[in-house]
């Protein structure tokens, strides 16, 4: 029986629409031990939470870039499907916070223009930026990546969240990154907690449709950081 | 000239869980010899913009079919006021009523009117309007998004009057026109490319031969069963199909013939259209295989063949009890 007037063949194949999601990680010397471990196994959490959400999957692209002795990209943005394992982090160096800002922001660009390019529409992005110290990089760098992230937010191109791991975290720097959302302190070393809220914050974004306020759960940040 | 129109509008699955109703609605006038035909899709954000959405599409179709003579010969600039004004004052009405700001009445607009050989086309926010012309479909005007793909431009927006996008112009050998939301774009405009899928050409000349409830019926399941997997959102869509003229479906070329059927244009598939004819002939009114078969003195399997080609073509309906009818207009 034909009940269907179309077929699936007479539809176009229009590719999702991505959701790009930067985690701009601290992995120097000081993160070594416990909190290398637990940042591991929260970005692995992450990677597993997205991999089984089928929206997740096929519309958040996530990249990552540490800085621990330099900056370094370890994923650049793609979704899970492409890029299935997450990578493991080991604790080493300094603090060039702004070296990586800097080259998370350019990844960013590129890839925005790689998806005007080919007609793929895209999200707001999310730039997730965590820090157990004080930044201790090209300080000209530092200020050039506050100067263009805060473009960005002022602009609302971009969301950014500025967390803070344990007393050292430098929580005035993370603040001068975030003109419109305070810095978050992680409690003790809730990586997991923190990775489940984004996964599903991710999701939620990622079906969202024109018109829709995203409306971030806050309720939910308190589980794991302190306001 | 006359036009029919077929319109659907399904929930979208992502609403469907979070049980907010279809934000899209779809409307059609033919009045004084102008037929007018709207969609509009409401803001995922505002509560009550199914509602808005509704008021929109209403608003714009008495509008223009009410001053169509009148909105062709002012310029631009002035219409599109016009329009905003007519639709503003609804919603502004609205809101009274339902105690509600204006925008959580916001919707995208768009709609196409068509009065003794002049159209207008009108576009604001997102969604895309098509037109068939010569048996090929084009984009009238392509969506408005912001840089990312939740954001739009609605009614309500303060930068309405500099995006809306407004056209007019002789019909020419333009067929048909579709207008449809964002949900259903992401089946049928392919976005790198920013052209819309050839199958809306066979679905405006459907429209234009077969029964309007049989294919109203028909472009809503297929809605409910493929476009709405494709997305979270509402789909809607609305179709302006000029009638055929004459004796409808058997007054077409044989090319276009070929082209409803499934069959490349060629000398054998011509030949061939004459079995087609005489089964949909046959098939006036609901009939059995057995029935047909002695009718048309066919041997072996060729009725099978026939009839499963015209069902897959949408030409005859096929009911579970083995009853059979032609799909195609009484002219």
């Amino acid at each position: 029986m034909h009940n269907n007037v179309l077929n699936l063949e007479d539809l176009e194949n229009n590719p999702s629409s991505r959701v790009p999601v930067c985690l701009v990680l601290d992995t120097s010397g000081s993160m070594e031990n416990e909190p290398i471990d637990e940042l591991n196994e929260g970005v692995r959490l992450f990677y597993e939470a997205v991999r089984s959400d089928e929206t997740a999957l096929y519309s958040a692209e996530i990249s990552i870039v540490t800085f621990g002795g330099s900056a370094m990209r370890h994923a650049d943005f793609s979704t899970l499907e492409h890029q299935p394992e997450a990578p493991h982090f080991y604790a080493n160096g300094g603090t060039p916070m702004g070296e990586a800002m800097n080259m998370a922001l350019d990844l960013l660009e590129k890839r925005k223009n790689d998806y005007k390019a080919s007609g793929v529409d895209y999200y707001q992005p999310w730039i997730v930026l965590m820090t157990d110290g004080k930044p201790n990089g090209d300080s000209s760098e530092l200020s050039r990546s506050i100067q263009r992230t805060c473009e960005m937010i002022n602009d609302r191109k971009l969301t950014i969240f500025p967390i803070g791991i344990g007393e050292g975290a430098d929580m005035d720097t993370l603040a001068r990154f975030s003109p419109k959302r305070k810095p978050l302190k992680l409690q003790g070393l809730n990586f997991r907690e923190f990775f489940a809220w984004l996964s599903k914050s991710v999701s939620k974004v990622s079906q969202s449709t024109p018109g829709d306020k995203i409306q971030l759960d806050v309720e939910g940040i308190k589980d794991w950081a302190e306001l | 000239m006359g036009w029919t129109t077929i319109q659907c509008a399904v929930q979208g699955r992502g609403h469907l869980t979070s049980g907010t109703p279809c934000q899209d609605n779809t409307c059609s006038i033919v009045k004084d010899g102008c037929t007018v035909c709207a969609l509009a899709d409401g803001a995922g954000s505002a509560t009550l913009s199914h509602f808005g959405a509704k008021a929109a599409t209403q608003a714009v179709c008495s509008y223009i079919a009410e001053n169509f003579d009148l909105v062709i010969k002012k310029d631009g600039v002035t219409v599109k006021k016009e329009i905003l004004a007519t639709v503003g004052q609804r919603l502004e009405a609205l809101c009274s009523e339902k105690g509600c700001a204006i925008k959580d009445l916001a919707s995208t607009l768009l709609f196409v009117a068509e009065k003794s050989g002049t159209f207008i086309v009108c576009h604001i926010g997102d969604g895309v309007v098509g037109y068939v012309k010569e048996g090929k479909v084009l984009v009238a005007s392509h969506p408005e998004n912001g840089e990312f793909a939740n954001t739009t431009v609605f009614t309500t927006s303060s930068n309405a009057i500099t995006s809306m996008k407004l056209i007019k112009g002789k019909l020419n050998q333009i067929s048909g026109f579709v207008l449809m939301s964002d949900g259903t774009e992401a089946s049928f405009y392919n976005k790198r490319k920013r052209v819309l899928s050839p199958s809306l050409a066979r679905l405006v000349k459907l429209a234009s031969v077969c029964d309007a409830d049989y294919m109203s019926q028909k472009l809503n399941n297929s809605f409910e069963n493929l476009v709405k997997q494709q997305t979270s959102d509402d789909c809607s869509i609305v179709l302006m199909s000029q009638e055929a003229c004459g004796r409808g479906y058997a007054n077409l070329p044989a090319r276009d013939k070929c082209e409803l059927l499934g069959l490349a244009n060629t000398r054998i598939s011509r030949k061939r259209l004459r079995c087609f004819e005489d089964v949909l002939m046959a098939l006036k009114s609901w009939g059995t295989y057995r029935a047909t078969k002695r009718k048309l003195r066919l041997r072996g399997k060729k009725l099978d063949r026939i009839l499963e080609r015209l069902t897959r073509a949408s030409l005859v309906e096929a009911r579970e009890d083995g009853l059979y009818k032609s799909a195609l207009r009484a002219f």
